[in-house]
């Protein structure tokens, strides 16, 4: 469930409007002490599912800030008092304290003999304590919500008061706020429904207000893809990737690079860009499994610019944004992606050469190893997830020749418009004859091509 | 023991011994007829033009297709396999 | 001993160019055997013909047994002078190696020759000695079987310059590939085309230089006696049959009725193998004593379409030489790698069989298809004879 929170400033509260919400923040970060107090003693052992724990704050159990006037709270105080005491029975530690009043500091003055600095230093620490003022709800007869003016202004609507403090007999009071460009975003998601707003928080800093939004982004119905794009570890860039189309055929291919920003914001800068090259080519993203194996491009004397742990980081983050943009990911393993030929799949380690570049020992095919690994990893799920079996052909005078290769499996058939059914037909003779010839490998497609179906499992690939 | 014979010369092979074979292996196996039957090739038994020739204990059957492999194995092996 | 020195050599063009600027020369007498290969200075027609000249000169000079100074001198007086650099110039490499291993190295101006023994460079200790002007390098040594002798053009050494690679591929890292896809059974074509292929990569296609590779293979010689079709005189059978059991080399038995014909003479059993490794390919038999017994026109026409696919260079996926092991495969398997030549012996008795116009087999096919399979042989390096009955 992908939350995002957004933050937006109440714009230029004036003095009485400042009071009001500074009082409304007070009265709710007093109450929630004084619940938190009283139910201490009413509190069983063991942490209650949430539904006992709420029972037990019931009508009575407001009684005791029943003069604050914090009934618009009431379901906010409560859901916050049980995540609380939940953070409490998890940790196990000392009770916890959220503000200390008047009467507590001179109780402890008037108190002990001698008063011990830390214990001083806690409860100035926590006096008058402001707490974040929840709104458990969006919703535009209570709690909070936004709405927009003719104009364009955004406003939020507040509901702090009861019926006793009503303003002008209203018990809400509205406040414009301050939407810059990127809070616009969240606020024109939220106007098209593609996410929804959760709860909120009243937050004061200094002089001023600010409301804390949760969003809700549903991850989106996936997206159709045409190609697949992979990324490895770059060598003389973060990261490298390579475009693929379901045939194979590789159509674009760069390095994706980020300088002089660091740590999180550089990992964040990389991901946006992923997603951003995966949009933009409609593919499904393929990224290298680091955590159970390596991909083994680190050699002696060369220089990775982003280690396996930063690549980790980089793809955990790729997860969860692709889920948020609909866009497909898969993690596969990266173990002999960078001494694979592309072009004869032979893969010798004797491949690599000069560290950072490629020739294959069987045909002779060159490249830089960015190229290679890539290419291997955008094209890894085209050759076992794709249900069509590749069988090469190749026309000569007469006949044509085909071959399927994982079965060892050669024939000629005459050069006519039915050539292909007429493997078919001679493939599926040879595979029930043979098939318990066959290792479990072969096995495994043979099985495929029995059947129906078969002519339209197979993928006719001419070679010239 | 039943001799079985399939020639495998040029002109033999290129009239279907290969599914001849096939078949005939098939057919021994759905009749648990391996200990019974001895399935051999040769190269060319001289009488080309009227391929594929088999040998079935000494007597020889021409013009033999794959598809008429399960009949003849019916009609002349099977007898032989249950004496 | 008396070794056999398997040959091959490759060039790609410079880019646009349509004559090469390199040339080699091989040439066999008697049980010599001489390789030149000249780098012409510059690049199309000119360097051709310089080229040509310095190779055809030096191959032949050498076979009649010339000294090395007296080949350059006649090189520098016939070579023509470039009109605009003023000067006739073509590098060379000479190598003259003898039946029994002993090989002669002359080099001026071309990469360093390289030999491997067991899938390493071994290190020639080179003499410096200046003639006409020209510092020449000369080396001796004894080369065993199963040695390469690998010679190229500058043109390797400078593969992916401006591409791939900033300072080419360099003579050091051209060696190392050389060893790192080194493979035992590899045969002097394999080596030249892989390393060609290599270069054409790095070139990106566009090769900013004419390149060359040739290379020599000292091998055992083993040559296949491949008896194929029964003769037209039935006399003659016997005759054929023992040169065949009694050859020296490896004994290969191509047809049905040929391979009938061999069991009853030699009174040694024929089995034919039921399990068929390609459907395509009828199956293979088994002679005690010949090393490969197979069907006849079939099979040869299968095996030539290998070596057809071989000889076009596809090497990697679509090379299957080493893995299959049908009839056919096994032919062009044994002829390529294993044996250093073949001699047929083709029989001209018609099978009244294949004379049926519904089939399209007939004695003019296997002639065309021995024939065929002869020259590609030949091309490949290999020694070839027919001799028909």
């Amino acid at each position: 469930m992908p939350y995002k929170t957004m933050q937006i400033k109440l714009l230029n509260p004036s003095k009485s409007k400042r009071d009001l919400l500074e009082d409304a923040i007070d009265r709710y970060s007093t109450a929630f002490e004084i619940l938190l107090r009283e139910i201490k003693s009413i509190l069983p052992a063991v942490l209650p599912p949430k539904t006992e724990l709420l029972k037990l704050m019931d009508k009575n159990f407001f009684k005791c800030v029943s003069n604050l006037g914090v009934e618009p709270f009431k379901d906010a105080l409560k859901i916050d008092l049980a995540r609380l005491l939940a953070v409490y029975f998890s940790k196990k530690s000392s009770y916890p304290v959220t503000r200390t009043f008047d009467e507590d500091i001179m109780a402890l003055l008037d108190g002990e003999e001698k008063i011990s600095k830390p214990k001083l230093d806690a409860a100035f620490e926590k006096y008058q304590k402001k707490r974040p003022l929840l709104f458990c709800r969006f919703d535009e007869k209570r709690d909070y919500s936004i709405f927009q003016s003719e104009k364009g202004t955004y406003f939020a609507k507040l509901y702090l008061f009861n019926r006793k403090n009503a303003q002008n007999s209203k018990r809400y009071a509205v406040f414009p706020l301050d939407a810059a460009e990127w809070q616009q975003k969240f606020l024109n998601d939220m106007k098209s429904g593609i996410c929804t707003p959760k709860s909120a928080e009243l937050i004061q800093k200094k002089d001023e207000f600010y409301l804390n939004i949760r969003f809700w982004y549903p991850a989106l119905p996936k997206h159709h893809f045409s190609a697949y794009i992979g990324i490895v570890r770059g060598i003389n860039s973060d990261l490298y990737y390579a475009v693929s189309l379901k045939s194979g055929e590789i159509i674009s291919t760069g390095s994706i690079n980020v300088n002089n920003i660091y740590g999180l914001n550089k990992f964040h800068s990389l991901s946006n860009e992923i997603i951003r090259l995966a949009k933009e080519n409609k593919a499904y993203i393929i990224m290298e499994n680091l955590s159970t194996s390596n991909d083994n491009l680190k050699m002696k004397g060369l220089k990775v610019p982003l280690s396996v742990g930063d690549y980790n980081k980089i793809a955990f983050l790729v997860s969860y944004k692709a889920e948020l943009a609909g866009l497909e990911i898969a993690f596969v393993s990266a173990n002999s992606i960078f001494y694979r030929c592309t072009r004869c799949g032979n893969f010798k380690r004797a491949n690599r050469f000069l560290k950072d570049k490629f020739i294959c020992t069987m045909c002779g095919h060159s490249d830089n190893l960015e190229e290679i690994g890539s290419s291997n990893l955008a094209k890894t799920l085209i050759t076992y997830k794709n249900n069509k079996i590749p069988v090469y052909y190749k026309a000569e005078e007469n006949s044509i020749v085909f071959r399927l290769d994982i079965l060892d499996y050669e024939v000629v058939c005459a050069k006519s418009l039915s050539a292909a059914n007429e493997f078919c037909e001679r493939l599926k003779n040879h595979i029930a004859l043979n098939i318990n010839n066959f290792s479990k490998h072969q096995q495994f497609t043979a099985k495929k091509l029995l059947g129906e179906n078969a002519f339209s499992k197979i993928n006719f690939i001419e070679i010239k | 023991m039943v001799d079985v014979c399939v020639c495998v010369g040029s002109s033999c092979h290129m009239k279907g011994s290969y599914l001849v074979i096939e078949s005939l292996k098939r057919l021994i196996s759905l009749n648990n007829a391996e200990e019974k039957v001895v399935l051999k090739a040769s190269f060319c038994s001289g009488n080309c033009t009227n391929g594929v020739c088999m040998e079935i204990c000494g007597e020889k059957i021409t013009n033999v297709t794959p598809q008429k492999v399960e009949s003849i194995f019916n009609e002349k092996i099977l007898p032989l396999i249950n004496k | 001993m008396n070794l056999y020195i398997e040959t091959s050599w490759g060039s790609v063009n410079k880019y646009g160019e349509e004559l090469c600027g390199d040339k080699v020369e091989i040439l066999k007498k008697g049980e010599d055997t001489f390789i030149v290969l000249a780098d012409g200075l510059g690049s199309g027609v000119k360097a051709n013909i310089l080229a040509s000249l310095t190779s055809k000169i030096a191959i032949t000079m050498l076979s009649e047994g010339a000294g090395v100074q007296d080949v350059i001198e006649t090189m520098a007086s016939t070579l023509p002078v470039c009109k605009e650099r003023q000067i006739a110039y073509s590098t060379f490499s000479f190598i003259h190696i003898k039946h029994n291993g002993e090989t002669h190295l002359v080099e001026f101006d071309n990469p360093d020759t390289v030999i491997l023994r067991d899938g390493k460079a071994l290190f020639l200790p080179r003499e410096e000695y200046v003639v006409s002007g020209k510092k020449i390098r000369e080396t001796h040594i004894t080369l065993k079987p199963n040695d390469f002798c690998i010679t190229f053009s500058d043109g390797v050494v400078h593969a992916g310059v401006g591409k791939l690679l900033n300072l080419g591929w360099e003579h050091k890292n051209v060696v190392e590939y050389i060893e790192k896809s080194y493979r035992k059974e590899s045969t002097a074509f394999y080596v030249q085309n892989l390393l060609l292929q290599a270069c054409k990569s790095l070139y990106m296609d566009a090769p900013g230089d004419d390149t060359t590779v040739a290379v020599c293979k000292i091998r055992t010689p083993d040559i296949a006696y491949v008896m194929v079709g029964p003769p037209l005189s039935a006399e003659d059978d016997e005759k054929i049959v023992n040169a065949l059991i009694n050859f020296n080399g490896t004994k290969i038995v191509c047809g049905g009725t040929t391979s009938q014909i061999v069991s009853r003479i030699s009174k040694r059993e024929l089995q034919i193998m039921l399990n068929y490794i390609s459907p395509d390919v009828p199956p293979i038999g088994r002679i005690e004593g010949i090393d490969l017994v197979t069907e006849g026109v079939i099979t040869l026409g299968k095996c030539y379409d290998i070596l057809k696919r071989y000889e076009s260079g596809s090497i990697g996926r679509d090379n299957m030489l080493n893995s299959k092991k049908d009839g056919a495969s096994q032919l062009a398997q044994m002829l390529i790698n294993k044996c250093t030549g073949a001699k047929f012996v083709v029989g001209r008795a018609i099978n009244p069989a294949h004379q049926n116009p519904d089939l399209p087999i007939s004695l003019n096919l296997k002639l065309r298809l021995v024939s065929d399979i002869a020259e590609c042989l030949k091309r490949l390096g290999k020694t070839v004879e027919i001799e028909f009955y």
